[in-house]
């Protein structure tokens, strides 16, 4: 949901060289964890690579509504591979959708941190609501809500951080029309909270055992 | 008479449906305001910068389009094929 749509030359080399080197540092951390934990359950990775397929698939897929929108699938990907496996996840599904045009190469690095924060905030507020929320569909809703609200922010926040080059409007301006999408992401929120949350309910009933996706 | 596990199911959907209702208003509205943009045209439009003319992608029909240059999605395809197949062979997977 969350995305910078800019292409390459928006940020300057400085905050691209920046964003890259956090998302890289996350990614050396994620491998880290991956690494010394114990072996990884085949069936998580086979999750992983069937999450990466269908959120690199859904990012391309131009929603005909409020003039064009894309889902992401973040939230699902924190609920069932956690943030670990689920940081891997979006980083080769925003390198994969550089390479067709979807975002500029310089943006990888802020998008994988937008879409990394989606996934930790949905994994959280999913585990989180467990003991007051028990019904699956909600709760996933609820958290892929939350996941996106936080996506939303990051990104915002990364635009204003960063600056545009060869633009004269004001931060406030900026803020302004970022706001706007941010309000209309969050009403397109809704359409991945119910498709995440029937995903989430749907396994729930067939194979409980994937929902710990986040236990080490 | 209900069980507290049943009310706070009811609670959950309770909350995720006025949630749901909020925002779609507020993005309703929003949406009225601006009109119907592209992504990458409302995107340009909020931070100030020029999209050239024609890169907005086309649609083919049904009313969802593809992103970016439809022969990339096959040249990228290819290459992961050979990749994995590069692997499978190199680690016997």
């Amino acid at each position: 949901m969350a995305h910078i749509h800019l292409e390459d030359g928006s940020f300057s080399l400085l905050w691209v060289i920046v964003w890259w080197a956090c998302a890289l540092s996350l990614l050396g951390i994620a491998l880290y964890f991956l690494r010394t934990s114990r072996k990884p359950d085949p069936r998580r990775i086979t999750i992983a690579a069937f999450c990466t397929a269908a959120a690199f698939a859904i990012f391309q897929v131009d929603i005909p509504i409020a003039g064009g929108v894309h889902i992401n699938l973040t939230p699902l990907i924190g609920i069932l591979t956690g943030p670990i496996i689920g940081s891997l996840i979006v980083f080769i599904t925003n390198i994969l959708s550089a390479a067709i045009g979807h975002g500029g190469w310089g943006m990888i690095g802020a998008n994988t941190l937008v879409n990394f924060s989606e996934v930790i905030v949905a994994y959280a507020i999913f585990r989180i609501l467990k003991r007051w929320v028990p019904d699956l569909f909600s709760r996933a809703g609820i958290a892929t809500l939350a996941g996106l609200f936080v996506g939303n922010c990051v990104m915002i926040g990364i635009i204003l951080v960063s600056g545009i080059q060869g633009v004269t409007q004001g931060s406030s301006q900026i803020l302004t029309g970022l706001s706007l999408i941010f309000a209309i992401n969050m009403g397109v929120a809704v359409i991945e909270a119910f498709v995440t949350g029937l995903t989430v309910a749907y396994m729930g009933r067939v194979r409980p055992d994937l929902l710990d996706g986040g236990k080490p | 008479m209900t069980v507290p596990g049943e009310s706070r199911e009811r609670y959950g959907i309770a909350l995720f449906l006025l949630l749901a209702v909020v925002l779609v208003v507020i993005g309703v509205i929003v949406t009225g305001v601006t009109g119907p943009m592209g992504i990458e045209e409302r995107f340009t439009s909020a931070v100030g910068l020029h999209q050239e003319p024609g890169v907005t992608p086309g649609e083919a029909g049904t009313g969802f389009s593809l992103e970016g240059h439809p022969v990339l999605y096959i040249a990228f395809l290819g290459i992961l094929v050979i990749a994995c197949f590069l692997l499978y062979r190199k680690y016997r997977i």
